[in-house]
């Protein structure tokens, strides 16, 4: 199958093509080792037409339309986990099917929400990640970063993600900071007759999905799909049943339209609601002299997390020419959530075009421009207020990329820049160059140096809120501290620089090898300044977390993967991640102590899959994983306790066992991290519920006509 | 409640910004210089086409019309090119001060059906959106040599069609369409060619 590295808003793989090295001497005929693969005489206008019929029939052509470029060639640190990986691992979740691809940190907080990062920097909402499904950004602005208990897909439907690590900035845009993740669906074409699956399992009481695809013309293809799942509590840390129970239904539709040969329609939506329990703070202030209530100041009450999400996309490509082709993508999206700490409704316009054409033989050219509106309005919050209750935050933007080969087939490179304006920090550029050599066919050896910015949040611009209270320690007074965080219209963007160096090779067609070293410079990376607030005594003093851009250093490390296929009913893959942290923060003025952020990440991470063809009715599947130990701000926020948590390593692994009695059926059992209960994250702002991962089974049966 | 009282965050940490753009120039200057350089080239869809046409001007060399077809021995050998386009402007370039047997040969774009059976080879690019078919049956009877480059072409209602195999182009030859209607097909051509015959099942 063939990958498209195509930076695309319709989402075909990113052709994460950026230019050359300083080294631009490098270009010069020092590289001729490799032959060109153009005919050596000089090419006039009749030396053609004095060719013989079988000298006609050796000339070499470049191929005309480069549609999909190979996945082999790409100069990215790429990854496709394809739906068939996905099923027969047996996820349920997007963020556990993220645990596929190397590089990739996830770690389940509770049944409804995961931190899911790359390269570090982890935290239940995704910051430096940017996501995209079918093209359509799922990047929320309020946190910055992805709500992803409310996106998913039938599994059925689902074609491919693409894992790119790495900054995407150039083509995607802010908050593609340390990666790229590109959710696509299968076309309407391919997703014909009816399907029904169920199941349920220890974890899930209920998992249900229907899919039915119809051709309506001769090139117009449409399907209509429904799915509800239902998660049981969890288990607390330290024993006991969590709160976090719930349910989503989901419905949705695509319409796949070719009218002509060089047109092309997608029109699809869906439609999410879902509710999860959740345990939220609710802090009491202290007042001076008086006992503090039976719970503490610090309690907790059952609250709701409600979510309802409608979108709507429309995609047309026209290709004028073979070498010429144009895109254009429009999207409203409408999201109500109704969480602890505030309520929210928010509407987003976006459309973007996106035009590639070849210039000349050797130059290939991708540009285009958007624009997004997004509304948000909020009401107050109990423990946060928000000094702007409704925004109406518009972000322009224009990219252009130049493909440049070099010598062909070998060497390429590419170099671009994006350009955005959004209304927290004015205008961005993220520029990048990339450099791919091919010395042979099964080979590719890719460099590249880009830049990328995180863009703050609105809770970084607007909002402040208390965390907790907790008592002064010695050698301070006995008093009481309410412990706030503030944000502040100063936040300015987090930057990054990246240089990345990765190597690809296919050794033989039954093994395949990657590796990739990166790393990365970050600057005013945000960082809290706490500083006290007396006015509230004697009742309490406060001290107040201020956001800001103090913070800043490198991370470095790479990812291998290989994959091998041992035998012809038998494929193993396996990868494995390095994540190493040399971070630097301001000086705390109440401790006097320097604090670096967290990197959030394990310094390593594995994981072994093995994949066995048992005749032709029986698939059975094992997925060994590891993480190395973890240490994380977790919720410990004051200051003035010691920082931080420690989550320990865990090794877990998930079996799954299907039977095919007939091409129409499938009967599956999924028993997942049996080895054991272990804990995987806790967030940065305190969720109240801290859970552990526990061992569970699903069974699954699926019937399509 | 909002604690607006504490002074505002503490300015960023300034980063090494002149080195960095310093960089970046250079990138930009190197890659510009580069594809500069190499914008002087033709586009791939040029070269091809102008293979295609060297391969035009050998079919008129190695097959005979049937003798109304040509009644002069200075008339014009004429290739048409339906609906233009790209290809039409490299062949007409390719075609420029040719000629077969003294004929000298002139190059036309042709885009009604009335005007096809006038040419003496009819070239049927890809973006012209026809197919074998339709422009067999608007050439009907007339000896006008049908040359394509969709898939199946000459399976399908020509009788020459250009085909593309691991980046080189071979073409594709029905013997019996091709001798049935009126023409001598010398072989030379036809030993080079890729026989097909109209039973051959289209291959996707």
């Amino acid at each position: 199958m063939k990958y498209s590295v195509r930076p695309q808003i319709h989402g075909l793989t990113p052709h994460v093509w950026f230019g050359s090295l300083a080294s631009f001497a490098a270009c010069t005929p020092l590289l001729a080792a490799a032959p060109p693969s153009v005919p050596a005489p000089a090419r006039g206008a009749s030396d053609f037409m004095n060719l013989s019929l079988e000298e006609l029939g050796s000339v070499k052509v470049t191929s005309v339309s480069k549609k999909a470029e190979r996945l082999d060639h790409a100069p990215a640190a790429i990854t496709v986990i394809t739906s068939e990986e996905m099923r027969r691992a047996g996820v349920l979740t997007l963020p556990d099917a993220l645990r596929l691809a190397p590089g990739v940190q996830v770690g389940r907080v509770d049944a409804s929400q995961s931190a899911v990062s790359i390269r570090g920097f982890n935290d239940t909402y995704s910051q430096k990640l940017l996501v995209l499904m079918d093209g359509r950004s799922i990047y929320s602005q309020l946190f910055s970063g992805v709500f992803w208990q409310s996106q998913d897909y039938l599994l059925a439907d689902l074609d491919r993600i693409e894992v790119v690590r790495g900054p995407g900035g150039t083509l995607w845009g802010a908050n593609a900071v340390n990666g790229v993740i590109n959710i696509v669906s299968k076309p309407a074409s391919e997703t014909q007759g009816l399907l029904l699956t169920a199941g349920g399992g220890t974890d899930q009481s209920v998992l249900g999905g229907v899919r039915y695809g119809v051709q309506l013309a001769e090139h117009t293809f449409f399907r209509l799909y429904g799915k509800y799942d239902s998660w049981e509590n969890s288990d607390l840390v330290g024993g006991g049943e969590a709160f976090d129970a719930r349910w989503k239904a989901q419905s949705g539709f695509r319409l796949d339209s070719d009218p002509s040969e060089t047109d092309h329609f997608t029109l699809q939506g869906d439609l999410v609601g879902l509710q999860a329990d959740q345990l939220a703070p609710q802090i009491t202030l202290p007042v001076f002299l008086r006992p503090p209530p039976p719970g503490g100041y610090n309690s907790v009450r059952q609250a709701r997390w409600d979510q309802t999400e409608g979108n709507l996309l429309g995609r047309w490509t026209h290709q004028f020419s073979e070498e010429s082709e144009f895109t254009l993508q429009a999207y409203y999206h409408r999201s109500r959530v109704d969480m602890s700490l505030l309520d929210e409704t928010r509407d987003t316009y976006d459309v973007d075009l996106r035009h590639r054409f070849q210039l000349g033989a050797r130059n290939e050219i991708v540009w285009g421009g958007g624009y997004r509106l997004t509304t948000p309005q909020m009401t107050q919050g109990r423990e946060f207020t928000l000094s702007r209750l409704s925004r109406a935050d518009e972000i322009f933007n224009a990219f252009v990329q130049d493909e440049l080969t070099v010598v062909p087939e070998r060497l390429r490179m590419a170099l671009g820049s994006k350009i955005e304006h959004n209304d927290y920090t004015g205008f961005e550029v993220e520029p990048g160059a990339r450099l791919a050599w091919t010395p042979t066919e099964r080979q590719t050896l890719w460099g590249s140096v880009a830049r990328a910015v995180r863009t703050p949040s609105q809770f970084e611009h607007d909002a402040s809120g208390r965390l907790g209270v907790a008592l002064a320690p010695p050698p301070l007074p006995p008093v009481q501290v309410v412990v706030s965080a503030a944000g502040s219209t100063a936040f300015d963007s987090e930057v990054l620089l990246a240089y990345e160096l990765g190597y690809r090779v296919k050794l033989s067609e039954l093994i395949a090898l990657e590796a990739t070293g990166f790393l990365n410079d970050y600057d005013r990376l945000r960082s809290f300044t706490p500083s006290a607030d007396l006015t509230s005594l004697p009742n309490y003093a406060g001290m107040i977390n201020r956001a800001g851009n103090g913070a800043g250093g490198r991370t470095y490390g790479g990812e291998f993967s290989v994959t091998f296929q041992a035998a012809d009913w038998w494929r193993l893959q396996g990868h494995c991640s390095v994540l190493k942290a040399d971070l630097n923060g301001p000086v705390n003025p109440l401790t006097n102590l320097p604090e670096a952020p967290f990197i959030s990440a394990p310094e390593f991470q594995a994981s072994l899959r093995s994949s066995m063809d048992l005749g032709r009715q029986v698939q059975f599947d094992c997925w060994l994983r590891h993480a190395g130990k973890l240490s994380i701000a977790g919720g410990s926020f004051s200051g003035l306790v010691d920082r931080g948590a420690i989550i320990p390593s865990y090794v877990t692994f998930d079996v799954r066992l299907a039977w095919r009695p007939t091409p129409n059926l499938e009967i599956s059992l999924v028993g997942q991290n049996l080895a054991g209960s272990h804990r995987e994250f806790i967030p940065t702002f305190v969720t109240a519920s801290i859970t552990e991962v526990r061992p569970s089974v699903y069974g699954r049966v699926t019937l399509s006509f | 409640m909002n604690p607006d009282t504490i002074a505002d965050a503490p300015p960023a940490i300034p980063g090494h910004r002149t080195g960095r753009s310093v960089l970046w120039r250079w990138v930009l200057l190197g890659h510009l210089l580069l594809a500069f350089a190499a914008a002087a080239e033709e586009s791939p869809t040029q070269l091809e086409y102008r293979v295609k046409a060297a391969y035009l001007f050998n079919f008129c060399k190695f097959i005979n019309w049937p003798d109304n077809a040509l009644p002069t021995p200075d008339s014009p050998l004429v290739i048409g090119v339906l609906a233009g386009g790209d290809a039409l402007n490299v062949i007409t370039a390719a075609m420029t001060g040719k000629a077969v047997d003294q004929h000298p040969v002139q190059v036309r774009s042709v885009t009604a059906d009335g005007e096809l059976p006038a040419c003496h080879l009819l070239f049927v690019p890809r973006t012209a959106g026809r197919t074998a078919e339709e422009v067999r049956q608007a050439v009907g009877s007339a000896p006008v040599l049908l040359v394509g480059e969709t898939d199946g072409f000459a399976e399908r209602g020509g009788m020459l069609g250009f085909v593309h195999q691991e980046n080189r182009i071979h073409f594709q030859l029905h013997l019996d369409r091709t001798s049935g209607a009126g023409f001598k097909v010398s072989s030379k051509l036809s030993n080079v060619a890729r026989l097909v015959t109209a039973t051959a099942k289209f291959k996707p």
